[in-house]
Order: C-alpha cells, then sequence, then structure tokens
C-alpha cells in the first residue's frame, strides 16, 4: 500500500469510529434507556 | 551499530528534532514524548488518589471520628475512585500504549499524532475539574460530593455546582478515551511492519486493540448517561427522577452499561504486560497464543453483557438475574484460561525472579484470590448478603490493585531500562516489592472478615466489634502508602542514571520483539524505515 492509500484509509477509519462513537453516545439516551426500561425493569 | 542508530542516519528528520523548552512537551506529536507525559501524570494522579485513601484510612483506624467529618469522608472517597481509575490506571496503561506500540510494530510513531496530543493535554484539564469538583463545596459552593464513584441519582441530582465539575470532568475524560482509542486501533490496523500480520502481534497490542474497542463501545454511553443526569440538574427533565415519571434505576443500567466493561478496560492492559514479562524471565515463548487472545475476545464482549450483577438488589426479575448471574460466572472461563497460560509458560522455564517478575507471579496468586471473591460475588443469594460490605470493596481491590495497578508497576520495572537507558537498582526494586506486597495484603485481607462479619462499605463510623481488623487495615495501608515513596525515589534514581548500570538494547536476557532491537533509550525517531519482519521477529533493517 502507498502512503496515500495508507492516508486514506487511515481517515477513513479515524472518522468513521468518531461517528460510531458520538452515534453510541446519543443512542444510548434513547435506545439503552428504552432497552433498560423494558427488559429489566 | 544499533537499530535506532541506523535509522537515524537517515538523516532526512534532522532538522526536525525535538523542540527545545516546554514547547516539546505542549506542542508534542512524538509517541515516546507523549507517552513519558501521560506517565508522569498518572504518577502525579497516583500519588493524589493514594493521598485520598491514606485519609480514608486514618479515619477508619479507629471507632468515631477522628479527622473528618462525614460529608467530607464521602467526598473523599469518591475522588479516590475517580482518580484512581480515570486519572492514574487508565493513563498509566495509555502511556505504556504510547510508548511501546509503534515501538513494538516497527511503526515510526502512532497514526494520527496530533490527535496523540490532543488525547493528552485533555487530561490536565479534566484533572483539574475533577479537583475542583472536590474543592468548590469548601469555597462555600453548595454541598459536597457524596454519592461515591457511582454518582446515583436521585442523590446526584441534589448535589451542589461540585457535581456540574465532576460531570464535565468525566466528559473530558471520556473525549480523551475515545480519542485515545480510536488512534491506537488505526495504528494498529495500518502501521505494522512489512510481515507482521495480526496473529504476530505481542500480546501487549493485541491486549490494547480489545481494550481500544471496549472503549469505543461503552464510554459513550456513561457520556449519555451523565449528559441526562445534567439534564434532570438543570433543564427539568426526569430522565431520572421518579416524581416526573423518570426511573432512578435506568441510570444504574447505563452506569455499569459503561462500569463493568470498563473493569475489564482496566484489566486487559495489564494482562498485555503480564503476556511480556513472564515469557521473558521464563525464557519461554508464551504458551497457547492462540488461545491466549481467543480468550481475550470472549472476555470482552462477555463483560459486556453482565452488567447488572451490579445491581442484584434492586429488584430485577429472577429470569434477569439468573442471566446475569450465569454470564458472570462465565467469566471465570477465559480469566482461568489466562492464568493457565501464565503458568503453563512457567513451567520447565528457566526462570528468574527479577522484580518484573516477583509481580507478575504475585499478581497471579492475588488476582486468582479476587477472582475467587469474584464467584461468591456473583451468586445472586450469596451477593444478597455481601452487597454494599467491606467484603466488596475487598474484592474489587484484589481484582484491580494486582490486575491493573500492580501489573503497571511490573511493565514499568520491565520497560525502565527501555526508556531510560538504565537500568533501575535491583535490590531497591525488591524492597519496594516486598514492602508492596505486605501493605497491600494487610490492608485488603481483613476486610474481607470485616465485610463477612457486617460492616458496610461508604462509612465514616462503625461498631467496636470492628475496630481491630479496621487498625490492622490501616497499618496496611500506611506501609503500602509508604512503599510508593520507594518507587518514586527508584524511578528519579534511575533516570538520573547516578549509581546505575547502562543498559543494553536487549536490556533482558529472555526479552524478545522489536523494541528490544533499538537502542535503549531509543532515538527520538524509531523505525523511520520499516523494518522487515517474519513472525513478529526482525528479519532486517
Amino acid at each position: 500500500m502507498d502512503d496515500a492509500a495508507r492516508k486514506r484509509r487511515i481517515r477513513f477509519m479515524a472518522w468513521g469510529l468518531v461517528v460510531f462513537a458520538v452515534l453510541i453516545a446519543i443512542s444510548s439516551i434513547r435506545f439503552w434507556s428504552n432497552l433498560a426500561k423494558i427488559a429489566l425493569p | 551499530m544499533s537499530t535506532a542508530d541506523l535509522a537515524h542516519d537517515a538523516g532526512h528528520h534532522d532538522d526536525h528534532g525535538p523542540m527545545k523548552g516546554w514547547r516539546r512537551w505542549v506542542y508534542s506529536t512524538n509517541h515516546k514524548d507523549i507517552g513519558t507525559m501521560y506517565l508522569i501524570f498518572a504518577l502525579i494522579m497516583l500519588f493524589l488518589g493514594g493521598a485520598s485513601a491514606m485519609a480514608i484510612r486514618a479515619e477508619l483506624m479507629y471507632p468515631g471520628l477522628q479527622l473528618l467529618d462525614p460529608d467530607t469522608y464521602n467526598n473523599i472517597l469518591t475522588n479516590h475512585a475517580l482518580i484512581m481509575i480515570f486519572g492514574a490506571v487508565m493513563p498509566a496503561a495509555a502511556g505504556l500504549a504510547n510508548w511501546m506500540i509503534p515501538l513494538m510494530i516497527g511503526a515510526p510513531d502512532m497514526a494520527l499524532p496530533r490527535m496523540n496530543n490532543l488525547s493528552f493535554w485533555m487530561l490536565p484539564a479534566a484533572a483539574t475539574m475533577l479537583v475542583l469538583s472536590f474543592l468548590v463545596p469548601f469555597f462555600g459552593m453548595g454541598s459536597q460530593i457524596n454519592t461515591g464513584w457511582t454518582i446515583y441519582p436521585p442523590l446526584s441530582i441534589k448535589v451542589g455546582p461540585a457535581m456540574d465539575f465532576l460531570i464535565f470532568a468525566i466528559h473530558a475524560l471520556g473525549i480523551s478515551s475515545v480519542l485515545a482509542s480510536i488512534n491506537i486501533i488505526v495504528t494498529i490496523f495500518n502501521m505494522r511492519a512489512p510481515g507482521m500480520k495480526m496473529m504476530n502481534l505481542p500480546m501487549f497490542v493485541w491486549t490494547w486493540l480489545i481494550t481500544a474497542f471496549l472503549l469505543i463501545l461503552v464510554v459513550p454511553v456513561l457520556a449519555g448517561g451523565v449528559t441526562m443526569l445534567l439534564f434532570d440538574r438543570h433543564f427539568g427533565t426526569s430522565f431520572f427522577d421518579a416524581a416526573g415519571g423518570g426511573d432512578p434505576v435506568l441510570f444504574q443500567h447505563l452506569f455499569w452499561f459503561f462500569g463493568h466493561p470498563e473493569v475489564y478496560v482496566l484489566l486487559l492492559p495489564s494482562i498485555g504486560v503480564l503476556s511480556m514479562v513472564i515469557p521473558t524471565f521464563a525464557r519461554k515463548p508464551l504458551f497457547g497464543y492462540h488461545s491466549l487472545v481467543g480468550s481475550m475476545l470472549f472476555l470482552a464482549v462477555l463483560g459486556m453483557v453482565v452488567w447488572a450483577h451490579h445491581q442484584y438488589t434492586i429488584g430485577m426479575s429472577l429470569a434477569a438475574v439468573n442471566y446475569f448471574m450465569i454470564g458472570t460466572i462465565l467469566i471465570s472461563i477465559p480469566v482461568g484460561l489466562m492464568k493457565f497460560n501464565f503458568i503453563a509458560t512457567m513451567w520447565r522455564g528457566s526462570m528468574t525472579f527479577e522484580t518484573p517478575m516477583l509481580f507478575a507471579i504475585s499478581i497471579i496468586i492475588m488476582f486468582i484470590f479476587g477472582g475467587l471473591t469474584g464467584v461468591m460475588l456473583a451468586v445472586i443469594p450469596a451477593d444478597m448478603q455481601y452487597h454494599d460490605s467491606m467484603f466488596v470493596v475487598a474484592h474489587f481491590h484484589y481484582v484491580l490493585l494486582p490486575g491493573a495497578v500492580l501489573a503497571l508497576f511490573a511493565g514499568v520495572f520491565y520497560w525502565l531500562p527501555k526508556w531510560t537507558g538504565n537500568m533501575y537498582n535491583e535490590r531497591l526494586g525488591k524492597w519496594f516489592f516486598w514492602t508492596n506486597i505486605l501493605g497491600f495484603n494487610l490492608t485488603f485481607f481483613v476486610q474481607h472478615f470485616l465485610g463477612l462479619a457486617g460492616m458496610p462499605r461508604r462509612i465514616v463510623d462503625y461498631n467496636v466489634q470492628f475496630a481491630e481488623f479496621n487498625f490492622v487495615s490501616s497499618i496496611g495501608a500506611f506501609i503500602f502508602g509508604l512503599s510508593h515513596l520507594l518507587f518514586l525515589y527508584i524511578i528519579i534514581q534511575t533516570i538520573r542514571g547516578k549509581g546505575t548500570v547502562k543498559a543494553e538494547a536487549r536490556a533482558w536476557e529472555g526479552a524478545k520483539g522489536l523494541e528490544w532491537e533499538v537502542a535503549s533509550p531509543p532515538p527520538f525517531h524509531t523505525w523511520e524505515t520499516p523494518p522487515q519482519t517474519q513472525n513478529g521477529m526482525l528479519v532486517s533493517r
């Protein structure tokens, strides 16, 4: 893999993980709350 | 000429060596400098958290109130846990990761060096807010934080502005952890030297890869939880307020969905350290590499789905608690497998007992003890008795001190010659080990009996029937606390290099891996030309 391709892959992965983390944080407010409420009263 | 010298001879980076003065550290993008800053930060926090532990044990030395009023005691208790977990253990593990992962995989630096700088420099800001959360009540700003590190509502909704400092500190610490984790994952996937496949990675790198994924999965949940708490406190929501239709137990689920995997976040890098130390001093390859990787993955997955064993007493359905009990007991399988791998690595090895190895062996023994009390606590009817008692305090200190802190000490002693270029004083290292282990066991072993006899945790005063064991525990704690001054002395002495022996590139006879192919201390830039590797070993430079 050349350096430019590696750089693109690093950026893609890093931004992907940032978006993933933010989505988990946001979804925890709704999804995890609801799951915990329904499944584990 | 060492590998590092060869790499250095490339010459094309001579115009961008380390900056001078404070700029070198504030603007640093060098993984070694950032690793050093993480480790120094963690050491400062260790002493701050340790000082709070000493205050706790000084208060509990005798029945009755000696030094602290109940609110201050609870405040110190809360800060002790948060400082130790977020301030000391996690940054220390991140420091080891920063220093060692690029060296181990043959990368010139982390994949995202500027983000690495940001990850670190968020920590002092977060720590300042954390310390302010402790201090502001003393300046007339509301009540002290009396919730413990779990910050359960409704109590945490009622605490004064100190809680807001704490919530923002948790946010900043969380962002720092997530950014560091992203960096580590991206580095491991993209920056490995040619020929180094995933199943050739040193075990320390594997443990950090799994830890980083765990952090990204669970820290945002805590961030979501404390944000909801912040909204309940200031913006009229009632996520956790029963009066407004909310549910305080909901916060417990969110907290422990983070909190239990957090235990493995603290443990896994330390297991990685042991996986490097034990083969070196047993002079044998690690036994069962593939099974160890598999068991860690299993542990990480299992660790994410057993969180409610911290909440057996809240009144869940029988089916739910049974599930959490069985899941929790299953954890002993991958953990047991790891321990057997370590024992099998030592079996018929040509062992020597330098300080890192002494720590490693003692950790295996003491961690098994903590694991066994963990199985006891996992059993629902038993936990109903032990819940919220000093037995739990003894259990998690037997897990986290050997499993996380002492293993980090083992790592520091193991890699200190690499970092500084000087061998530490072995005699002093052994003195530190024995006083540390003696103090630790004296402090926490008796707390099992206190808990079984009915002494609750998180209390400032207790019945006189608990006096003797508390006195013994406090004496042990003071020995344990003082032993760390010796640790500090050894580190300073090794860095200064006075009266020490120079370390070779391969500081330990049995050490294997790329990190031992560069000089001790390594030059500012390493592996600028990626080394050729086969089965994780250097083939050509």
